[in-house]
């Protein structure tokens, strides 16, 4: 089996009802402060240069971005609610693989709930898969070499993130 | 630096040092600083940085629509449509 096949298999596999109490505990805890620090990221510079380019991403039936009142393709509006959350520098970070995967995976769940119908416990099970997957994906890229060649892992590594919780998703709901 | 896996690659510990308008000097060393996984934020530092945070940002959110944010993320599993969290963001 291929690591694609692997991770595949682990995402598509994962239930709500598999994860242990504690996992779940944390990551309503990580959405909490994720959803805090990307409200206080409004009130940041980065908020400036959002305003800048996101009204040319204006579309009917978009997606929202915290604190601005259109709505604007799917993509860039989590990309924005992804920058905010990371404006302060103050959201989570996963110290091997050096990335801040609630940001990302926040924004994701946010905009995916305006296009689609999911739960709370689909939620907590994309964002563990998302989560899960991004640090080992992260560890094995050897984050300090990516550091040093001008990299940020989160922009790396991370970038599939959202991808592997909205498959998770999107596959739920065409198979319900 | 060298990366090791399971250690932490970010500075720590953590020094503050003071002194004040006496001349006075006082330091505090925190060899795991608070949020670090060997020092964990409680569940309440949680929800203050969490209501800190967010009387800091520009949503202007009551405290009654604050309450009702933390209420639906700490108990997240028990909600039927994520949006529900969207709308208490606008």
């Amino acid at each position: 089996m291929t690591i694609s096949e692997e991770y595949a298999r682990y995402i598509g596999g994962l239930r709500f009802e598999a994860l242990p109490e504690e996992v779940v505990a944390k990551t309503k805890l990580l959405m909490l402060d994720t959803i805090g620090v990307a409200v206080a990221g409004t009130s940041s510079d980065t908020r400036q240069v959002l305003s800048k380019f996101i009204p040319s991403y204006e579309i009917p039936g978009g997606c929202s971005v915290l604190s601005f009142d259109r709505r604007y393709t799917p993509d860039m509006a989590m990309l924005s609610n992804g920058v905010m959350s990371h404006a302060y520098d103050f959201d989570d970070c996963h110290n091997a693989s050096l990335t801040h995967p609630s940001g990302i995976l926040v924004a994701c769940l946010l905009s995916l709930g305006e296009l689609s119908k999911f739960g709370g416990r689909d939620a907590i099970t994309a964002f563990v898969a998302g989560y899960e997957v991004t640090v080992r994906l992260g560890m094995a890229a050897t984050p300090l070499g990516q550091y040093t060649r001008g990299f940020h892992p989160t922009g790396t590594v991370g970038t599939l993130e959202p991808l592997r919780s909205a498959v998770r998703l999107w596959d739920w709901m065409l198979n319900d | 630096m060298k990366p090791v896996e399971g250690r932490a690659i970010l500075p720590t510990p953590g020094i503050v040092e003071i002194e004040t308008v006496n001349g006075e000097k006082f330091t505090k060393r925190v060899d795991f600083v608070k949020g670090h996984f060997k020092n964990p934020n409680s569940l309440e530092d949680c929800i203050e940085k969490m209501r800190a945070c967010i009387e800091y940002g520009g949503l202007h959110i009551s405290k009654n629509r604050m309450n009702q944010l933390q209420d639906l993320l700490l108990g997240m599993e028990k909600i039927e449509d994520i949006r529900q969290l969207v709308l208490l963001l606008k």
